[in-house]
């Protein structure tokens, strides 16, 4: 009970920071709302602002419980002083709902937020809360505050929520951050319901705040440690407060309409496109009247960078690129290699059942299978928007949707529809609003639809969604440990972790993991350069693909050189080049790699040091796609002679056609060998002990596998790759590296 | 607009070349490794428990991933194991090993043959369920310490599980070779 308790004070608290910040905000610039829209409105804006504040907090490395709890009280009390004359009173209230509305309303609001506050409450078991989100929040937490983390690209994403879990983590832990997000989910409909009232569609508004609002996937979503919810509320807060600015044009709107663009880019790299709708949207609405147009731009700008701006800095400090993990190409670094970041767009466009895109719309819909997750078969009927052309909120609506939901088209998984999803709703009902009784049967339907006992009777029983609501989890009676050991895969594995692995200790995992529910680093193989290094390293041995068993020996009369450069003449081509090692001959003898020679790699320069490190178990890789003019160069630092070139390559590369050229003591550059000998050679001995080796030379002393493949070689070569086998759970062994 | 235009790429070029990542125009060469030499360990030895930590590495086929009871495994349709010897004179081969009566009363009587590097050295025949010692010498020359020696035991009828059709043959705690 008393876990209980403090995740209610966690997410209270927060919320009731966000709130007070965004009281501050919106006294300080004078503006005054109805009643309800008020708090709404105080509540996202000043997450906006409190996220930022936490931000700083982290930055300077004071993200403490103690440091947090004054912080949050400061603010309260600062809310509640300027308030105490009455100035922060709202200036009238909203147009009245009508009754019938307003009773089923309250009744669906009020049985459906039951079930997502008891969700929430729950121990937090969902796949990206558990893996990432709330990982990276606890890992702050531990810490303090931020570090630089160049092995997972998930800590380069802007996390402008995950300050806020961060803060109700401190309290509450993980159950708190996912009340925190119902927050945002409970004032969606809230703030739809408002705009509605506030524009002269109340019953549409109740109408598709309810449809929003029931949805399978936002109920799911929205009580469980993830963003999008917030994200759809904060654009959708975006849109309310621009169309209030539109028939007030009162220009200190400017600066929430700005905080909150900036944050929805802060919540999610996706929901950049708030600040987009917002410029064009105030340009537009400005010009037309024939009013100054920069000044005000400016503004939205300006508040919208104090958001965002943090994000990019930290990501351009720490991994050279402030839109990492992406634009890898227009921001080389050394932490995110090329063919991975196209690999994860791949990843996000390709869903494993989708057979045909035909299929998503039944798929988002009804089944949620394949697309991890269904908005409920309600919105087959989403074309019923486009009724709402005939009116002007119709097309503003429509409009805002299409622009919020474009993102869709990069990743098919139905929670990127989401924020387009209340301006969707709400043009939806007012498609229908004059069509006598639509509106409350498809609301009953639609309810009743998406109970849990009744959506498992149509959607695919793989499908993402709320499946029982346990208040005996939610309220601890039930132990955390044995709800997680039953939800979550990969939880037991994470203590397993934490019971097997020393603090500090770095675990390099083939499998997915609960990460949030353990402090040990997991390098996860595709979450980062190094990760991928090390992923190569560790099949090496298994895979013959991988081993150098290739050598392209050029011969050539006997040069005194400069500088020698194998360039690659083949592609374009989708294949990657990579070489093992680069030998350079005088005669039978190798030429020792001096102390004064220089190395150079083009493209992925930072890791051409692989080519050269006498390993058989690392290589150099291009990382992306073939192209002519790769190259790797030495620079000898003096004259060196020599007559031939050995590449010792992996033989997944038969499209490659590298050739010789070196510069002559003259300077002049000169084609040495054009051709190649090729000799296919065995594997060198000892693959196994020299990737255990280089393993534990980057750091990692601890194998996570899943069963098969990599797991089964380490445990029948156990001795020849030197590691012990200290436990298994969730289907993945961990390995000590001896 | 064309200044524009080629600004732009210029401004993308600085803000990226002022990141705080340092980014060396090149790089020295790195320590040289020195690759293991020789052949790698053995994975296991003449004798392999059930519940030994490298078990698996003994395994060939048909034997389950996952120990049971106090530390025995179920064998399926051809179970096949592999063993390394330090030398081929004088070795038996040995085998703990039990008949569940739950497979036994559909079964029968079932006979085991014991096959080393693909030679029978014998079929015995099990009347009961229960649990069994299983022990013979083994000739020289079927045996070498150059290579893994491979034993099969084929039961000519196992039980057949009419759900999935996955077929059982024994239980298994411990085989392997001793001299």
């Amino acid at each position: 009970m008393t876990q209980a308790v403090s995740i209610l004070f966690g997410a209270g608290f927060t919320v009731g920071a966000c709130w007070a910040a965004g009281r501050l905000l919106l006294h300080r610039l004078a503006l005054r709302f109805y009643l309800a829209e008020g708090h709404l409105l105080a509540f996202v804006t000043g997450s906006a602002c409190w996220s930022a504040v936490v931000f700083c907090l982290t930055a300077l490395g004071l993200a403490r419980e103690a440091v947090f709890l004054a912080a949050g009280a400061l603010v309260i009390a600062g809310a509640l002083w300027v308030g105490r004359d009455g100035s922060l009173r709202p200036a009238d209230r909203l147009p009245v709902l009508p009754r019938f509305w307003k009773t089923l309303f309250a009744l669906v609001f009020a049985i459906y937020a039951a079930l997502y506050l008891l969700n929430a409450m729950a121990p937090e078991a969902s796949p990206d809360g558990s893996a990432y989100h709330l990982a990276l929040v606890g890992r702050y937490f531990r810490e303090h505050g931020f570090h630089r983390i160049t092995t997972n690209m998930y800590a380069s994403l802007s996390q402008g929520l995950e300050m806020l879990f961060l803060f109700a983590f401190a309290f509450g832990r993980h159950s708190a951050a996912a009340l925190l997000h119902c927050a945002f989910l409970l004032t969606l409909p809230l703030a739809m319901l408002s705009y509605a009232r506030r524009f002269g569609f109340p019953s549409a508004g109740a109408a598709g705040a309810l449809f929003v609002f029931v949805s399978p996937l936002v109920g799911v979503d929205g009580s469980s440690a993830y963003n999008d919810v917030a994200a759809a509320s904060v654009l959708f807060t975006l849109f309310y407060l621009l169309q209030i600015w539109d028939r007030e044009r009162h220009p200190a709107l400017l600066v929430p309409i700005g905080l909150v663009a900036g944050f929805a880019y802060a919540i999610k790299y996706t929901a950049c496109l708030g600040l987009l709708y917002a410029a064009g949207f105030v340009a537009w609405k400005l010009w037309r009247a024939r009013q100054p147009v920069l000044r005000p731009l400016a503004v939205v700008a300006l508040c919208a960078l104090l958001m965002m701006a943090p994000w990019m800095l930290k990501n351009w400090i720490w991994v050279g690129n402030p839109v990492a993990p992406f634009f890898n190409r227009l921001f080389p670094n050394p932490y995110i290699h090329i063919s991975m970041e196209e690999a994860y767009f791949q990843r996000l466009r390709h869903y494993d059942g989708l057979t045909s895109y035909w299929a998503i719309p039944v798929e988002t819909t009804v089944r949620g299978g394949v697309l991890h997750g269904f908005l409920g078969p309600l919105f087959l009927l989403a074309p019923l928007g486009l009724l709402a052309l005939r009116c002007a909120a119709g097309r503003r609506l429509m409009l805002a949707s299409l622009l919020f939901g474009a993102t869709y088209l990069a990743n098919f998984g139905t929670r990127f529809l989401l924020p387009a999803l209340p301006c969707l709703s709400l043009a939806m009902a007012l498609g229908v609003m004059n069509l006598r009784g639509a509106l409350p049967a498809l609301v009953m339907a639609h309810a009743l639809a998406s109970w849990p006992g009744v959506m498992s009777l149509y959607c695919n029983s793989y499908a993402w969604r709320i499946q029982d609501a346990s208040v005996a989890a939610g309220l601890r009676r039930m132990p955390e440990e044995a709800y997680l050991l039953d939800r979550l895969p990969g939880y037991a594995a994470a203590r397993l972790l934490e019971a097997r692995v020393p603090p500090g200790e770095r675990v390099f995992g083939l499998g997915g993991l609960a990460h949030a529910y353990t402090s040990r680093e997991v390098l996860v193989g595709y979450e980062a350069a190094l990760n991928n290094l090390l992923s190569d390293i560790l099949w090496t041995p298994v895979a013959r693909e991988y081993q150098p068993v290739w050598r392209l020996r050029y011969p050539f009369p006997a040069e005194t050189l400069r500088r020698l450069r194998v360039v690659q003449t083949a592609g374009p081509s989708s294949g990657e080049w990579s070489v093992s090692e680069l030998r350079v001959f005088d005669g039978p003898r190798e030429c020792a790699r001096a102390p004064q020679w220089r190395l150079r790699a083009h493209p992925n320069p930072f890791e051409v040091q692989l080519a050269f490190d006498n390993t058989p178990v690392t290589r150099w890789r291009s990382w992306q796609s073939l192209f002519p003019g790769m190259y790797l160069e030495i620079d000898f630092g003096g004259p060196l002679r020599a007559d031939s070139v050995v590449l010792e390559c992996t033989p997944d590369q038969w499209y490659s056609r590298p050739r010789v050229v070196g510069q002559l003591a003259s300077g002049q550059w000169k084609t040495l060998a054009e051709n190649f000998q090729l000799a296919e050679v065995p594997a060198p001995p000892g693959l196994r002990r020299a990737a255990a080796e280089e393993l534990k030379t980057r750091g990692v002393n601890y194998l996570l596998v899943e069963d098969g493949s990599i797991a089964t070689d380490l445990s029948t070569h156990a001795r020849a790759w030197g590691v012990t086998l200290l436990g298994s759970a969730d289907r993945a062994r961990l390995y000590r590296l001896d | 607009m064309p200044s524009v235009r080629r600004a732009v790429p210029v401004l993308l070029q600085m803000l990226a070349l002022s990141a705080c990542v340092p980014a060396p125009d090149s790089y020295p060469p790195p320590f040289q490794r020195t690759p293991p030499s020789g052949p790698e360990p053995r994975p296991g030895g003449a004798f392999v428990n059930m519940n030994d930590p490298n078990a698996e590495a003994h395994f060939v086929r048909d034997i389950s991933p996952g120990t049971e009871g106090i530390g025995w495994r179920w064998t399926y349709a051809r179970p096949e194991l592999r063993f390394w010897l330090d030398s081929s004179k004088r070795q038996k081969f040995v085998m703990d090993f039990g008949l569940p009566p739950t497979t036994f009363e559909h079964t029968g009587p079932v006979t085991l043959s014991f096959f080393i590097n693909g030679k029978l050295l014998a079929a015995v025949r099990y009347t009961r369920a229960g649990d069994f010692h299983f022990e013979k010498a083994v000739p020289t020359a079927w045996l070498s310490t150059q290579a893994e020696t491979l034993v099969a035991v084929v039961a000519d009828k196992p039980w057949v599980s009419p759900r999935d059709g996955v077929k059982l043959s024994f239980t298994l705690f411990r085989a392997g070779f001793i001299s």
